[in-house]
């Protein structure tokens, strides 16, 4: 649990590309990574916090989300009844926060998955899910520049498997 | 690098459940009416690219469990579906079995035997199987399984055996078995029929190799297909001895009237009752029951699933034994509300002629708003008996007085206790109960 010195320190993360940011306590510990980080390094508040896997742009991107969700409630441990109820409805904020071009799209997907962010994650894999939706092959292979990679052979081969699904 | 492909698979496999699926609930959800969608996004996924169908073959549970929902289903639907539902089998590979399959209306019972015999082909890895088929208005007698027609029965030889944990069946006459195994998971068995030769059939076959069940329910519907596949074996059955049952770990029991002979149930709970038989013999049958399975003093909880046409008669008041302390009744009826309303006096001490020890009430689909002065005055009158014998502590509703819904107030009410002044006339008598600790549910 926080207490109200946590609140007001002030917290140092470092890019991949070596950009320095100093952000809220609350901010910075939407991430579950940095949260642990912090605990292990204890009161040092000198210490930056290295994260090699997020470049400054994305960090940045990342941390507007954090700061938007800074006094959300922390997320319950995922139980399979929550993951039951997830539906593809994203809020109004974070819908647009997260029209972004594919690049910046799936970054912040990664970046939230290795910084432990779930609520972000979530937000992303539902934008994702939500431009698969409804679309043929061919239309969800032009949307994320995908080349189709099967022998004809085989693309013969599993269409026939699949004619049924071709009808519908 | 295209940037989707920066994606590990694990969030890959997220973003394939969540396309899916509009909710989790059920799962993999194969419809008519949402033309099989998610089950057809499911197979495009996997024609993107190698490294998608990887993931999608990869990940077993994208594909199991499976919810089968049809209504007016014909036949070229019907092999569709069972098309996809045969894929998502072999893809779901060696994962335990949840399967639900639901076709409702359907005109003839043939055109689903090759979705069941699908199912039953995966019967090793069963878990969690449930099926129901109803027939539609314009079935006629020849769209029924025939006695020349054995060809087509359906047979069980282990049903999960070892991974089964809940078996339901709409059609159990159409089933033979072969059972050898033992099913020790095997905790809930349901099977409608309308025959008693065909339940005890089925009951020989299912009921002898568990060991840990703990809710069987066998009833009566006329509102299914009717298969005369088991015949054979049911006059084979006829010929041999009468069987009884006990079940030792059974909590429970909701039987049709006439099979209540065949079972003894030392450590039963809650007895179901589909309708509440208004005919002396079936009293007799349940009370010797009771006796033989020795009183149990684990039996609290009576639960009538039908109540609409109860009557106020002897043998409807024989089945609330004084010891019972909680009551759910489903679709009451005005009888009902008097019947438990109405007092007694034994040694100068007022009591409750009906249930006089009742603690918790339920209350469940009483959509009719005509009806709550009705349960006002039952909850009333059971909260009012006197501090000194009170016994009620909750009352729970689920569907009730749509036009007149429980209010807020009275489901988390204040410390300093519901103004009854903010609540309406209907529910007055109710929040001043509230108001002084009783309990009430949604």
């Amino acid at each position: 649990m926080s207490t109200t010195e946590d609140k007001t320190r002030k917290v140092k993360l470092v890019t991949s590309d070596n950009e320095e940011f100093e952000v809220d306590w609350e901010v910075a510990t939407r991430s579950v990574l940095i949260k642990h980080m912090l605990e292990d390094i204890g009161e040092s508040e000198e210490q930056a916090i290295p994260l090699p896997n997020v470049t400054a742009n994305v960090l940045k991107k990342v941390l507007e989300w954090c700061e938007h969700h800074r006094k959300d409630p922390e997320p319950a441990p995922e139980s399979s009844d929550d993951n039951r109820k997830r539906t593809l409805e994203i809020g109004d904020w974070d819908a647009k926060f997260i029209q972004v071009d594919q690049e910046m799209l799936f970054e912040i997907i990664l970046a939230a998955n290795y910084l432990d962010i779930k609520a972000l994650l979530d937000v992303g894999c539902k934008t994702v899910a939500n431009m698969i939706k409804g679309k043929q092959p061919e239309e969800i292979r032009k949307m994320f520049n995908i080349v189709n990679d099967f022998t004809p052979e085989e693309e013969a081969q599993i269409k026939k498997e699949n004619e049924w699904a071709e009808d519908r | 690098m295209t940037p989707i492909f920066k994606l590990p698979s694990e969030i890959l496999f997220d973003i394939f459940s969540l396309a899916i699926r509009k909710s989790r609930i059920p799962p993999l959800i194969l419809t008519v009416e949402d033309n099989l969608q998610d089950c057809v996004l499911l197979i495009r996924i996997s024609l993107v690219c190698r490294q998608w169908r990887e993931v999608t073959l990869v990940h077993s549970s994208l594909w199991s469990p499976i919810y089968i929902h049809l209504e007016y289903p014909n036949a070229d639907t019907l092999r569709q579906v069972t098309f996809f539902a045969n894929i998502c089998f072999a893809r779901s590979k060696d994962l335990p079995l949840t399967c639900i399959i639901s076709v409702l209306r359907l005109r003839d019972l043939r055109l689903a035997l090759p979705l069941i015999q699908a199912l039953i082909s995966h019967e090793d890895r069963w878990s969690r199987i449930a099926i129901t088929i109803t027939p539609s208005c314009i079935s006629s007698k020849s769209s029924a399984i025939r006695k020349n027609e054995e060809s087509l029965s359906v047979q069980l030889r282990n049903a999960g055996a070892g991974l089964l944990k809940e078996f339901h069946c709409n059609i159990g006459a159409w089933l033979t078995y072969s059972l050898r195994s033992s099913l020790p998971t095997l905790s809930v068995l349901r099977l409608t029929g309308n025959k008693l030769s065909g339940f005890l059939y089925s009951v020989a076959n299912w009921l002898p190799l568990t060991q840990n069940l703990e809710e069987l329910e066998l009833t009566a519907y006329n509102d299914r297909f009717s298969a005369y596949a088991a015949k054979k074996n049911e006059q084979v059955w006829k010929l041999a001895h009468l069987p009884h049952f006990v079940l030792p770990t059974l909590r429970t029991l909701n039987v049709w009237a006439p099979l209540i002979p065949y079972f003894t149930c030392p450590s039963l709970e809650t007895y179901v009752m589909q309708k509440v038989s208004w005919q002396d013999q079936d009293l007799a049958n349940y009370l010797e029951f009771v006796e033989r399975s020795g009183a149990p003093p684990s039996f609290s909880s009576i639960v009538i699933r039908d109540s609409t046409s109860l009557s106020d008669i002897p043998p409807v008041r024989g089945y609330f034994l004084p010891s019972i302390t909680e009551l759910c009744l489903m679709s009451p009826n005005e009888h009902l509300f008097t019947m438990f309303s109405e007092r007694s006096q034994e040694d100068g001490i007022i009591g409750f002629a009906v249930l006089p020890r009742l603690e918790h009430l339920g209350i469940a689909h009483c959509s009719n708003a005509n009806f709550l002065p009705l349960f006002s005055a039952l909850v009333t009158s059971l909260w009012d008996i006197g501090t000194t014998h009170r016994t009620l502590k909750s009352v729970e509703l689920e569907q009730c007085f749509i036009s007149s819904q429980v209010p807020e107030l009275l489901l988390s009410p204040p410390t300093d206790g519901i103004d009854l002044t903010q609540v309406g006339e209907d529910w007055r008598e109710i929040a001043r109960c509230v108001n002084e600790g009783l309990s009430l549910f949604v």
